[in-house]
């Protein structure tokens, strides 16, 4: 045992002269992807058996090879050799009872526990002899996946012998087929599974698989299983199903199996082993246990060397670009929505013209449809990034993403290219994005370089409707072998451990709740610093050992694969098959994908596109639709012709097709075109600069609003700098209150260095992209771009002071040998370390900056339209459906309530005819109708019922009618006439849902009467079954109607929000009373002034800080809109868990007006309710 | 059929640390044969320790499971018919 504690690189142990080194290979190994059945990191595993000595490690996850990118990198830093495996679910059909057949849904629990020996599901281990028995795993795995339930899989026999080439197959643990039958006394039936196996992979690619973890039982089954191995002819190998690289980590993998298994650790399971002994033993360890088997550890090594590594990380499987199908393709921008995908003779690719050649012509047409003229400057850029382009051989994935950014615009779909991307001009001559990087003297190398030589990351964001579309396209184009999405890992971060680990401990799920939604988006591993940080953390009454359980559990799992799920964007395209390359399987969402990342899959030669779905243009389009008048929906836009995309910034001179100075106050405008939206207008630039900017993409944080009060902006660059500025390296950087200062004259920009000036003049100084810090790195110490890339790197991941200062002596040295002063360079590379944390790309601030000015163009001229597109498109952006019709109303844009004639499923617009509304606040013009997706529990196709039935006939004209005509869930009626969709016909919301029950039964017996009388050809009887018109009015004279109180409440409950009224106009009369001012008078009080306000908590969230201590900010709602409050940290130690644990608060404070912004700093902070509000007086 | 016992008792260990006679209830008793033995890591979040076992027959007949609690420190867990 002392080996095993003490392993020596020589492979000698301390106190014994016995040489142990290259005696025993683990074959059986589980890292982090068995998913809480793996305690320890695939790299941990492989450097510990490389301490041993031992020349090669296999991993054999449960049912997948996601390890193995890690195990090959890991391998090869260790100098020993990566076997590729897995631990496979295999059902035998000779095996399966009725029972399993009628249970195939719950046979993963029965796959997870101890079973009878006869279940038809057991464990098999394979190994990769070569890259082709790789791809068999992959083929194997792939069907088992695919012909299995979802999170069932298993793989038939038939599946083994069609692809057990290059394998060598292990009998596996205890729940292996012939050990089971063996455990079960049934030797004849074992003997005849080993042989059956044998025979499907070969008798010298069989073993019979010993393990001896100390368990009640293992001795005498070894006996058994040499014996059976003896009788068979077969080999007998030893391995210890490893689950965890030490002892010490057994812990951990308990509490992992009690998180998988939904127990506590009081619990008993069959699933939770007995003891310690599943840790990567050494080598003597090994040879002890199994010192009467020494054939089962030779052959260990014999396996080994007769294994080759499975993967070949050196390919490249990008597919090589063909044109479409008929030699079409698409034009570059000239081609509009509508026209798009016809013929287009330029976009022809003659047969087999080069794909460089292609991407040469295309982007040279881009280029002049673009730039009107190429100039010599233009196109030495061009070429230039041709030039990498094509050495580094990604000319056919550029054709790739441009092929399907002209499909999405042919179809109307609107998409916006974004990232580093946006530094290419050929990205932009391509209209894959929209930023000119060219006229930005944007810098090509932050996004390719030929010394960093990695492969380009193109991301597209799309409409949200319509990005499956675009997936559906490219699936059609490849064929479905050859593309999947790419899976991605959802790892223990600091709530889903506190989450699981918490249950697993007992904790009360009150407290679960409490801690998990209060505790900050941290790392699992910082879970500790944030619980003796944040005061509404601490004093929840448990015990301090299960807190410190708790908080060694997460630390132990930090960023530990929980399960897998799927990237929201990423898909892979194969040249080969993608089954020889990466196991399939299904998604919850019906799509295939892959078992790699976004990191790992790029590893195996393939290129990740990322197709993004964002709701801003999904609510674009939508909002586009409502300002035009044409009700479109995301079905018929595709030949409506409205979707034109990606357009430039259209001239502030030629706006004659962009909006009406103000659609307020207008009916629909069939012309509004949103890619020709005037770049200068300044009504919109003044609503920025009064910091009304909820809804604005980008801009409507808190911290974003308050920015632009004072940032004065009124041209897009200062959007650009905005989107890039409110981000936590330029707050930490201390980089916003120079930019701010400089930006409105109050202080002087200087450069210490004239070199300076061209780089950082757009930004006062300031650096602040990241391309920035490439120029000065290449201009003031001469970096290469590669090394001006490194440092970029370096500086925004910021992992290590050591390396920051290494890369800052390389700095100052070369610019130094440039003649440049020391002094000055260390100056120069300290705004480089000051900035270090999270850089922003300039390119990506400009193309999200675009974005962003046009919605808040929206916002500014046709509020009713976008708002209501953005409470259809929910959940997105910073604020709640309530909040956003605070501000609807705000703005003077009237809501009209649920109503079961007039609610589209969507939140709609409604042009409000005549004088006006009740009051002056009430805006004639377009007005937001709440949709009916918003009443919880209501179904798609509820919704379509009700819409059909309004559209196939006459409005409803009672809540019988409707009954009658309508065949949904009662529940869902109830939740309707509680949120008053019915009040235009039944005002009695209390007697309607008191009758609700009969009225469905009475109007389903009318309509079976109604069909019986049609089945019997009595048709002239169904006129005279309608239902009663005349009902509501004597239902309505039974019982009085709830109260405003009752009626707010179940708005609230159903819809989350209330039309009629605020929360907080129950208060005010009693604020009023006693000096609590609202929003309104909040922001036209002086500086300095002590106020009192109150409302409804939106959003409080601690940003971090330059000086490191807590800060909170957070708006309080009330009926007139939103004050924003700030809560330094002594505050905020003592009134931390009132933030976070009350819906409504009574904070007492004083006025601060920076700019033309208001916000309250508090000084002390009540709980709002009954009693308060009194107190208030 | 087995009887719970669970009563400390002295025990002399062989060479590879299982147990080679035992003394209950007031007498020696040599063990004739290992039959199985195994390790069971406990309450680990209560502080229990590891425990091993060993089901042994006596040179007498007897079938017994003996605990090693911690060094040096055996239970005699259950006596088996």
């Amino acid at each position: 045992m002392s080996c095993a504690a003490k392993p020596r690189a020589n492979g000698r142990c301390r106190g014994c002269s016995t040489e142990h080194m290259k005696d025993f290979v683990h074959l059986h190994v589980h890292s982090q992807y068995s998913f809480l059945d793996g305690a320890d990191t695939c790299t941990t595993l492989v450097a510990r058996a490389a301490s041993f000595g031992m020349p090669a490690i296999a991993i054999t996850d449960h049912n997948n090879v996601s390890a193995m990118v890690e195990l090959t990198k890991a391998a090869a830093k260790h100098g020993i050799k990566p076997i590729c495996g897995t631990e496979l679910t295999v059902r035998h059909e000779g095996s399966e009872t009725h029972e399993d057949r009628s249970n195939g849904g719950d046979t993963a629990r029965a796959a997870r526990t101890d079973r009878p020996a006869g279940h038809p599901l057991s464990h098999l281990t394979l190994l990769a002899a070569d890259p082709c028995g790789y791809s068999n795993i992959c083929r194997i795995l792939t069907d088992a996946y695919m012909s299995s339930p979802r999170l069932d899989p298993h793989a038939s026999l038939e599946i083994l012998r069609r692809h057990s080439g290059h394998i060598i197959a292990l009998s596996g643990c205890r729940r292996g087929r012939v050990a089971s039958l063996i455990a079960a006394g049934r030797f004849v039936e074992a003997l005849a599974a080993a042989k059956e196996l044998a025979s499907i992979f070969g008798h010298d690619n069989f073993y019979i698989e010993l393990q001896h973890t100390l368990t009640p039982g293992a001795s005498a089954l070894n006996a058994s299983l040499a014996e059976l191995a003896s009788a068979a002819g077969l080999g007998l190998v030893a391995t210890n199903n490893v689950h965890y690289a030490e002892k010490s980590r057994f812990e951990v993998h308990d509490a992992l199996t009690c998180v998988r298994t939904l127990t506590t650790l009081d619990d008993i399971h069959p699933e939770r082993r007995v003891n310690a002994e599943n840790y990567l033993k050494s080598s003597e360890e090994m040879g002890e246990l199994f010192a009467k088997y020494p054939e089962a550890i030779a052959n260990t090594l014999a396996i080994a060397e007769r294994c080759t590594p499975g993967l070949d990380l050196s390919r490249r499987l990008f597919p090589k670009y063909q044109a479409s199908p008929g030699g079409r393709g698409c034009g570059n921008g000239s081609v509009s929505a509508n026209d798009a995908g016809n013929s287009n003779d330029s976009a022809r690719h003659p047969a087999g013209e080069p794909a460089a050649a292609i991407l040469r012509r295309l982007t040279m047409q881009g280029a002049v449809e673009r730039y009107g003229r190429i100039t010599p400057a233009i196109r030495s850029r061009l070429d230039h990034e041709l030039n990498i382009i094509t050495t580094l051989g990604f000319e056919d994935y550029f054709l790739a993403v441009w092929d399907i950014a002209c499909w999405a615009r042919s179809q109307g779909i609107r998409y916006a290219g974004r990232g580093s991307a946006a530094d290419s001009a050929v990205a932009y001559c391509l209209r894959l994005t929209n930023v000119d990087s060219i006229a930005r003297g944007l810098l090509f190398e932050r996004f390719m370089s030929l010394e960093r030589a990695q492969k380009p990351d193109i991301d597209i964001d799309f409409e949200s409707e319509r990005r499956d579309d675009v997936a559906r396209y490219v699936y059609q184009r490849y064929g479905e072998e050859h593309v999947a999405s790419v899976c991605t890992f959802n790892t223990f971060q600091g709530r889903s451990a506190v989450r699981d680990f918490g249950r697993v401990l007992g904790f009360p799920q009150a407290d679960i709740d409490r801690l998990a939604k209060t505790l900050p988006h941290v790392p699992a591993d910082a879970v500790r610093a944030a619980f003796s940080r944040y005061p509404e953390m601490r004093d929840s009454g448990i015990p301090a050992w299960k807190y410190e359980l708790l908080l060694t559990l997460a630390e132990s799992v930090a960023g530990y694969p929980r399960h897998i799920g799927t990237h929201l964007g990423g898909l892979v395209i194969s040249s080969e098959p993608l089954t020889c390359v990466t196991p399939l399987q299904m998604a919850a969402k019906g799509i295939a994908i892959t078992q790699f990342d976004k990191d790992t899959i790029e590893d195996l030669g393939l290129i990740k596109l990322d197709l993004l779905s964002l709701r801003t243009l999904g609510a674009v389009e939508h909002a586009v639709d409502m300002v035009r008048g044409s009700g479109a929906t995301s079905d018929n836009r595709a030949t409506s012709g409205s979707g034109a995309t990606n357009g430039s910034h259209a001239d502030a001179r030629s706006d004659s097709c962009a909006a009406r100075s103000d659609g307020s106050g207008s009916g629909p405008d069939p012309g509004f075109d949103f890619d020709r939206i005037p770049h200068g207008d300044r009504a919109t630039y003044e609503m920025l600069n009064a910091g009304e900017t909820i809804g604005v993409f980008q801009l409507e944080s808190p911290a974003q609003r308050a920015l632009q009060t004072r940032l004065g902006a009124d041209s897009f660059e200062d959007i650009v700098a905005s989107v890039a500025l409110i981000r936590p390296g330029p707050i930490q950087g201390n980089m916003v209150e120079p930019f701010i200062a400089r930006r409105r004259g109050d202080e002087e920009i200087s450069y210490i260095d004239p070199r300076l000036a061209p780089i950082l003049d757009k930004t006062y100084g300031v650096v602040l992209y990241q391309e920035q810090v490439i120029q000065i790195a290449t201009t003031i110490a001469g970096f290469t771009p590669g090394e001006a890339d490194r440092l970029r790197k370096v500086m925004t991941h910021f992992r290590s002071m050591r390396e920051m200062e290494e890369i800052g002596r390389d700095f100052v040295a070369k610019a130094m040998a440039g003649g440049t002063d020391p002094k000055v360079a260390e100056t120069i590379f300290s705004y480089i370390v000051g900035y270090a944390g999270y850089g922003f790309c300039e390119a990506h601030a400009a193309a999200f900056a675009d974005t962003a000015y046009r919605t808040a163009y929206m916002v500014r001229h046709y509020p009713a339209h976008f708002y209501a597109a953005v409470l259809s498109a929910q959940p997105m952006g910073f604020y709640s459906p309530r909040t956003l019709l605070v501000e609807a109303k705000r703005r003077g844009v009237r809501v009209l309530p649920l109503d079961i004639n007039r609610s589209q499923e969507k939140y709609s617009v409604e042009t409000i005819e005549g004088t006006g509304g009740k009051t002056k606040d009430e805006a004639i013009g377009p007005a937001i109708r709440v949709g009916l997706m918003q009443v919880k529990g209501i179904s798609k196709d509820a919704i379509r019922r009700i819409l059909a039935a309004r559209e196939e006939g006459k409005p409803f004209r009672s809540a019988p009618d409707f009954l009658y005509r309508v065949e949904i869930p009662r529940d869902i009626v109830q939740n309707l006439a509680l949120a008053g969709a019915f009040d235009s016909l039944e005002p009695n919301r209390r007697a309607l849902a008191w009758r609700l029950g009969s009225l469905a039964d009475d109007a389903a017996a009318l309509r079976a009467a109604c069909a019986a009388a049609h089945g019997s050809g009595q048709a002239a009887l169904v006129g005279t079954l309608e239902p009663p018109i005349a009902y509501e009015t004597h239902v309505g004279s039974e019982m009085p109607d709830f109260t405003e109180v009752e009626k707010f409440k179940h708005e609230m409950s159903i819809l989350g929000l209330c039309v009629s009224r605020h929360a907080m106009e129950f208060f005010r009369p009693v604020l009023a009373r006693g000096g609590v001012l609202t929003s309104r008078e909040i922001a036209g009080a002086r500086h300095g002034q002590a106020v009192r306000t109150a409302g409804l908590v939106v959003r409080p969230h601690r940003p971090p800080t330059r000086s490191g201590k807590t800060v909170v900010f957070l708006s309080l709602e009330d009926e007139m809109g939103l004050t924003d409050v700030t809560v330094f940290e002594s505050i905020y130690q003592k009134y931390g868990s009132l933030i976070y644990g009350s819906p409504s608060l009574l904070i007492s404070g004083t006025v601060s007006r920076r700019g033309d912004g208001v916000s309250v700093i508090a000084r002390s902070i009540q709980r709002l309710g009954r009693r308060q509000g009194s107190s208030a007086k | 059929m087995a009887r719970k016992i669970d009563a400390h008792v002295r025990v002399v260990e062989g060479p590879a640390g299982s147990p080679s006679r035992f003394y209950w209830p007031d007498k020696w008793r040599p063990v004739a044969q290992v039959i199985d033995y195994w390790r069971e890591s406990g309450e680990w979040w209560d502080g229990e320790e590891e425990k091993d076992y060993y089901l042994i027959t006596s040179a007498g007949g007897g079938c017994y499971e003996l605990c090693r609690e911690a060094p040096g420190e055996w239970a005699l867990s259950r006596v088996l018919d």
